[in-house]
């Protein structure tokens, strides 16, 4: 078959193969989808780890209070939220004597500075109004402090429970 | 197949409300172990001098004793040191240093000033 005939057969048959194509177009052919979007709540936050273990190991002379401090540790949160708040609780209340503080740095948000936590089963404010974005690698500072009147503590730990919430 | 269908369903909207309070309104939570300890730790700082004059042209206050107490708290053992300077004719040195523990709790030390 010579290239001219070949092509001959290629031009009759092109319209054969397009009926059943216009057939279906002329009849139509629509096809609806809802798509429902949300977006939920976001509040994410986490932290990078535990601070270093915070010993008293060095009265001072004529004070009655001696504080160690600890920066070892950030966090990072991201929330689409406004006005959400970083709340800050531990298991079991501070020995007499000695005192828990934290302070949370922020960028989105209000710090409330340092906080004792020495009681807070029950959980406190540390960071208020906080907008809604991300906030990364923020500071937090832990202070241990420890009165004579103390004595002498064996090592012991606590679980400071960090809420970012609404 | 409906049934099970339905069930399925009903097993994802579990699964959803169990995770959804991660990002709903009870927030999200973390948690941080914080050690801490407070070691055996005694220190007493003193700071400042004593003074003592002994002015005298009578015989009979020749070698007069001068007693220089410190009443420390019976719990405490502590370290003294001593900075003496006597005055030009003085021929009794200071007195050693006490040993480093052990003491009592009571410490005197006396100066004997001679002509």
């Amino acid at each position: 078959m010579s290239l001219i005939a070949g092509l001959k057969h290629v031009l009759l048959l092109a319209p054969l193969s397009m009926i059943p194509v216009t057939a279906v177009a002329q009849l139509g052919g629509v096809a609806a989808q809802n798509v429902t979007l949300t977006v939920q709540p976001v509040l994410r936050l986490q932290v990078s780890g535990n601070p270093d273990p915070l010993i008293v190991t060095q009265t001072v002379a004529g004070s009655e209070l001696t504080e160690v401090q600890d920066t070892k540790t950030r966090y990072s949160l991201v929330t689409n939220l406004d006005n959400v708040k970083i709340v800050v609780s531990i298991n079991q209340s501070m020995p007499v004597g000695t005192k828990l503080s934290v302070a949370l740095g922020s960028t989105r948000g209000t710090g409330r500075g340092v906080v004792d936590i020495s009681n807070a089963t029950s959980p406190v404010e540390v960071v208020s109004n906080i907008r809604k974005g991300a906030e990364k690698d923020q500071a937090i500072t832990y202070t241990f402090g420890a009165l004579s009147s103390a004595g002498e503590i064996p090592s012991a730990s606590r679980v400071v429970t960090l809420t970012l919430t609404n | 197949m409906i049934e099970r269908l339905s069930i399925a369903v009903c097993a994802l909207g579990l699964l959803i409300t169990a995770v959804q309070p991660l990002n709903g309104q009870t927030g999200a939570r973390t948690s941080q172990i914080v050690t801490f300890s407070v070691l055996s730790a005694q220190r007493v700082d003193l700071a400042g001098t004593v003074q003592l004059g002994i002015s005298s042209q009578r015989t009979s206050d020749i070698n007069p004793k001068v007693t220089v107490g410190l009443l420390l708290p019976d719990s405490l053992q502590t370290r003294i040191r001593h900075q003496t300077i006597l005055p030009a004719g003085s021929t009794t040195p200071p007195p050693p240093e006490p040993p480093a523990s052990g003491q009592p709790s009571r410490k005197s030390t006396v100066y004997t000033i001679t002509e």
